[in-house]
């Protein structure tokens, strides 16, 4: 069944055949279960979302047409799940509490190179979590999916203009996070002098 | 006197003394040489025992052996004798140290072997010693490596980097110097001592989730969350990273002074800026008034007798028990078990993780946790209770009850005297069980959703429910509805993957 | 300075390489003529190389068993000790143990005429409420039987019975096509791939797996004899299970049984490493602690409780926790 094109498979579970449905979930499921991931920054929401994906992808197998990208169509769906769950207020408290440690720019190759790598991992992490959801939705679509900005926008349901705004914001932010942080920081402090 | 903030190891001394009481002891004492050329190494493993390492100069390892080995009779001794072996061996280049002892389970006798030893001081030094007092490495020039479980690590005069891991020992490090290598020192529950020349230039980390960070140097840096990272003197030196999770970490010039020596959570604190976790416990058999521990980021125990106003508590993490409140009580955990034994006002609490025990609920309220078991003895006003996972009982309700768990069973017992109440019971993978006493009436609406379709998962002790089947998504829907005991408040139960029991007692 | 922010809008393009190639020279010109810009373009490229720093997660397994049960894909099982047999319907394994029972029991079916039958107790907690009749009952006694399950068969009706709690002496009764309840030591081989039987098999046997995992619990907790067959059953459920409150009650009997297998070990770490629920991990630590502190030093699991307390990104509860465990276990 994997020489068979996402379409193809896609045709089989149209006429009502499930056994595609493994395979097509190795094929996204990574790729969904990251894109909620950072999203929601929520084990278990991710999880959930993934789950939710695939089923509606098998309950609404006729609403997908067979020249659209697979991937695009379940990035929307992944996503509008994700909006929702943002919505519903009591969600936002469940955002894994993030520990940050902020620290000057690391030395190549240091001792401390696993230590470096997870705080660029948390700090990446916390500057997403800054940015609205249009537009974490946006960079995380862009940067790890590969989407162009023309799936994006219809992911989004938005405009491409918008998508190109939303990418170019979220950098804008991104920037400042990432790299004035290890320029020195903006709250040195004088401890003992 | 440096060690005053840190645990002494005189845990192992104790154990020794009381095995030794009665017990034989043999003790065996050797020393050999072998030559260790230029560049070489040398590796030391250790189980029990300590082990000190000296470099010299000139080319000559030595290694003085002690073994000790205790049993309360012959027999054993010569077992343990037998069974814990010192085995030297290697090249010019690599040298290993190694002691092998074969307890079987269950054996009676005990052993360690204690190493002194003198290495070239241009050697590299590794050793993984697992459980021991003292492991002292003073005089190489070369890299230092150790790991271990327990026991007090001293570093002097290495010059060479140096990466320390323990997991309840402390750690010292001390240097006459400056420091030009990278040193990388972490401990679990121990303390760190960092003491070099008072001109060196260090790229410092700090991080501890329940310590303090002292220095007498004059340091920039900030802190992010519970980590410090600065420079100590100025730049241009190397990094020294320090990890004392539940410890204290010290940085200190050699021979600097001890008033000097300031907290640095102490100083962030003061300016108003972020501070970093600190464990603390708050024990008190009574508080007159109202209790008030406001939003904090530190992790904060709280072990409370009796508050005679409301409590209001916000943790980081940590658990929280209180004897009686006489008012509301309202607590926030980040992470850590709730345990309330009589609470007079109404209660509002949510703990991200850790199970709940309430014992009597007088007014009733909200209780939550992200996943545990929650559990409330009495309550006499309107509770609602949620469970991210885990079970929830409700021994004794005299008023409504609205419970609902990710997965996990719910058992709720309503007061025998009861006419009606409205019960709410949801749980997506479990059981639900209600007993109810003999006046008891309601609407009641059961509903199970199962993949096995010849399920018969709802039992009542009543008769009128009406049990109807349907398909609902690809699952098996049994509804039992109807009045019982002449109707009332409505009982909704609703089960996933599991049964519903409704029992009259 | 409208060219500049226009070129800057262009950088997130450029850097995916979705530029036509007059636009993307356009903008190289402008970066190379605009010094602003391409100190911007630099930070830019800097930005989009940090995020790399993000890990690429991989989906836990359990994920995909609860998707495909959701919408009734069976896969062929995953390798399991006990039930790696075709499905059978349970009529043909009832006349296949039934067969095995003559052969290892001497004469099972002529022999229960002799011998009093037992009825199982009304008061057990489950779906008893189908009268049974003694011409449908069988008792047999777990001794009797053989050790393997053949095939998957339909059981219902579990009921766990232990009239006396002071001996190891239980039985376990269910409806196959007719009442039948097995008794026997709680140790016998035949016991004991029963009780695995329905707790892993929530589909085929009647209990709910939380109810099977109590009666594993009620059963096998603090028992003097190890039985490895339960607790890699109970691993395998605190692995696999998609709910929170099941994996709960699979950690904690864990705890109570008498010996660590391997098994339960790595899934104990795998739970303390991965389980997105913070009250499993919390469980995890304990008993991982436990384990790690009986007889020697368990190396995997100090280093798995170390781990965690080092965690940035853990629960600071579950990182104490874990750093607690740590200390008592000074030898
Ligand atoms: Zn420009």
């Amino acid at each position: 069944m994997n020489h068979l094109s996402d379409q193809e498979l896609m045709r089989i579970v149209q006429a009502g055949d499930l056994s595609p449905a493994s395979e097509i979930y190795d094929r996204y499921s990574g790729r969904i279960y990251n894109f909620a991931f950072r999203f929601l920054k929520n084990a278990e929401a991710a999880e959930d979302a993934v789950q939710e994906v695939f089923v509606k992808m098998i309950k609404y197998a006729n609403q997908f047409h067979g020249d659209a990208k697979l991937s695009t169509w379940l990035f929307s769906i992944t996503a509008n799940w994700c909006r929702d769950y943002l919505r519903k207020a009591d969600n936002k408290s469940k955002e894994t509490e993030d520990v940050l440690i902020s620290l000057p720019a690391p030395l190549e190759h240091g001792p401390d190179r696993a230590l470096e790598q997870r705080e660029d991992e948390l700090r990446v992490q916390r500057a997403l979590q800054a940015l609205t959801p249009e537009q974490r939705e946006a960079i995380l679509l862009s940067r790890y999916q590969g989407l162009s900005y023309a799936e994006i926008a219809q992911i989004a349901g938005c405009s491409e203009g918008a998508v190109k705004t939303r990418v170019f914001r979220a950098m804008e932010t991104l920037k400042k996070a990432l790299t004035t942080e290890t320029r020195g920081g903006d709250r040195w402090l004088n401890a003992v002098q | 006197m440096m060690n005053s903030f840190l645990r002494t190891g005189g845990l192992a001394v104790a154990l020794f003394a009381c095995a030794s009481l009665f017990a034989a002891t043999h003790t065996e004492r050797f020393t050999r040489d072998f030559p260790l050329g230029i560049g070489g190494s040398l590796w030391i493993e250790n189980p029990v025992g300590d082990v000190e390492v000296i470099g010299v100069e000139g080319s000559t390892l030595s290694v003085s052996v002690t073994k000790n080995v205790n049993a309360p009779d012959a027999t054993s001794l010569g077992e343990g004798r037998e069974q814990t072996q010192v085995y030297m061996g290697g090249d010019g280049k690599a040298f290993v140290v190694r002691t092998v002892v074969g307890a079987p389970p269950g054996a009676k006798w005990k052993s360690n072997v204690s190493y002194s030893i003198r290495v070239p001081r241009v050697a590299q030094v590794h050793i993984v010693a697992a459980v021991g007092e003292r492991i002292r490495v003073a005089g190489i020039s070369s890299a230092v490596t150790v790991k271990n479980f327990s026991a007090d690590i001293t570093l002097e005069n290495i010059a060479g980097a140096v990466t320390v891991d323990t997991t309840n020992g402390d750690i010292h490090f001390i240097t006459d110097a400056r420091p030009a290598a990278a040193v990388q020192l972490s401990t679990i529950n121990g303390g760190i001592e960092v003491q070099v020349n008072p001109d060196s230039n260090l790229d410092w980390i700090a991080q501890s989730i329940s310590g303090d960070v002292r220095t007498n140097f004059p340091v920039k840096g900030r802190f992010s969350g519970n980590g410090f990272r600065g420079l100590v003197n100025g730049i241009g030196g190397p990094t020294i990273a320090t990890t004392a999770v539940m410890g204290n970490i010290f940085m200190l010039k050699r021979g600097g002074r001890q008033d000097e020596i300031k907290s640095l959570r102490a100083v962030i604190e003061n300016s108003g800026g972020p501070t970093i976790f600190k464990k603390t416990a708050i024990e008190t058999p009574l508080v007159q008034g109202n209790f008030i521990y406001p939003a904090s980021a530190d992790i904060v125990s709280f072990n409370i007798g009796e508050i005679r106003g409301f409590a209001n508590i916000a943790t980081a993490a940590g658990q929280v028990n209180l004897g009686t409140v006489m008012g509301d009580v309202t607590v926030r955990s980040g992470g850590g078990p709730f345990d309330f034994g009589a609470v007079f006002g109404v209660i509002n609490a949510h703990t991200d993780a850790g199970e709940v025990n309430v014992g009597n609920a007088y007014k009733g309220g909200e209780i939550s946790t992200s996943g545990g078991t929650l559990q409330v003895t009495f309550s006499g006003g309107p509770l609602t209770l949620q469970n991210g996972g885990g079970d929830i009982v409700v021994r004794h309700a005299a008023s409504s009850v609205s419970a609902e768990t990710r997965s996990g069973d719910l058992s709720i017992t309503l007061d025998p005297n009861s006419r009606s109440q409205r019960i709410t019971a949801k749980t997506t993978k479990g059981n639900v069980f209600l007993a109810v006493g003999q006046r008891f009436g309601a609407d009641v609406e059961a509903t199970v959703l199962t993949s096995n379709d010849e399920a018969n998962p709802i039992h009542a002790d009543f008769n009128g429910l009406t049990i109807k089947r349907d398909q609902f998504n690809g699952k098996t829907r049994i509804r039992a509805t109807g009045k019982i005991g002449g109707g009332g408040e409505k009982v909704e139960l609703y089960s996933e993957e599991g049964e519903i029991r409704i029992t009259q007692r | 300075m409208a060219e500049c922010s226009a070129m800057r809008e262009s950088f997130p393009l450029l850097l995916t390489e979705s530029l036509d190639a007059r636009s993307r020279e356009l903008t190289h010109q402008h970066i190379e003529s605009c010094s602003e810009c391409g100190a911007e373009w630099l930070a830019t490229k800097e930005t989009w190389r940090l995020m790399e720093a993000l890990p690429e997660l991989t989906p836990p397994p359990r994920m995909r068993q609860r998707f495909l049960a959701e919408i009734g894909v069976e896969e062929k099982p995953v390798e399991s000790n006990i039930l790696s047999f075709p499905k059978r319907t349970w009529a043909r394994w009832l006349s296949q143990a039934a067969a095995v029972v003559i052969v290892a029991g001497g004469s099972y079916l002529y022999g229960h005429r002799t011998q009093p039958v037992r009825l199982a107790p009304q008061q057990a907690t489950l779906n008893s409420i189908q009268p049974v009749s003694i011409a449908e009952s069988r008792v047999v006694k777990s001794s009797a039987l053989s050790p393997n399950i053949e095939g998957r068969p339909d059981i219902e009706n579990v009921q766990f019975i232990d009239t006396n709690p002071n001996d190891d002496e239980v039985s376990l009764s269910f409806d196959i096509t007719q009442h039948m309840t097995v008794t026997g030591n709680r140790s016998d081989k035949s016991m004991v791939q029963l009780m695995a039987y329905v707790m892993q098999n929530e589909d085929k046997a009647q209990p709910s797996t939380t109810r099977a995992i109590d009666i594993v619990k009620q059963t096998y907790a603090n028992s003097h004899q190890p039985e490895p067959e339960i607790a890699g059953a109970v691993a395998r459920v605190l692995r696999n299970d998609e709910h929170e409150g099941v994996r709960i009650k699979a950690v904690d009997t864990l705890k109570t049984l008498p010996t660590a297998t391997s098994e339960t070990r790595e899934a104990l770490i795998a739970a303390l490493k991965n389980d997105p629920n913070p009250a499993v991990r919390i469980k995890a630590v304990d008993a991982l602690a436990k384990i790690a502190a009986s007889g020697q030093l368990d190396q995997a699991a100090v280093d798995t409780l170390r781990q965690k307390a080092m965690q940035d990104d853990e629960n600071l509860y579950v990182r104490t926790k874990a750093a607690e465990a740590l200390k008592k276990l000074n030898p």
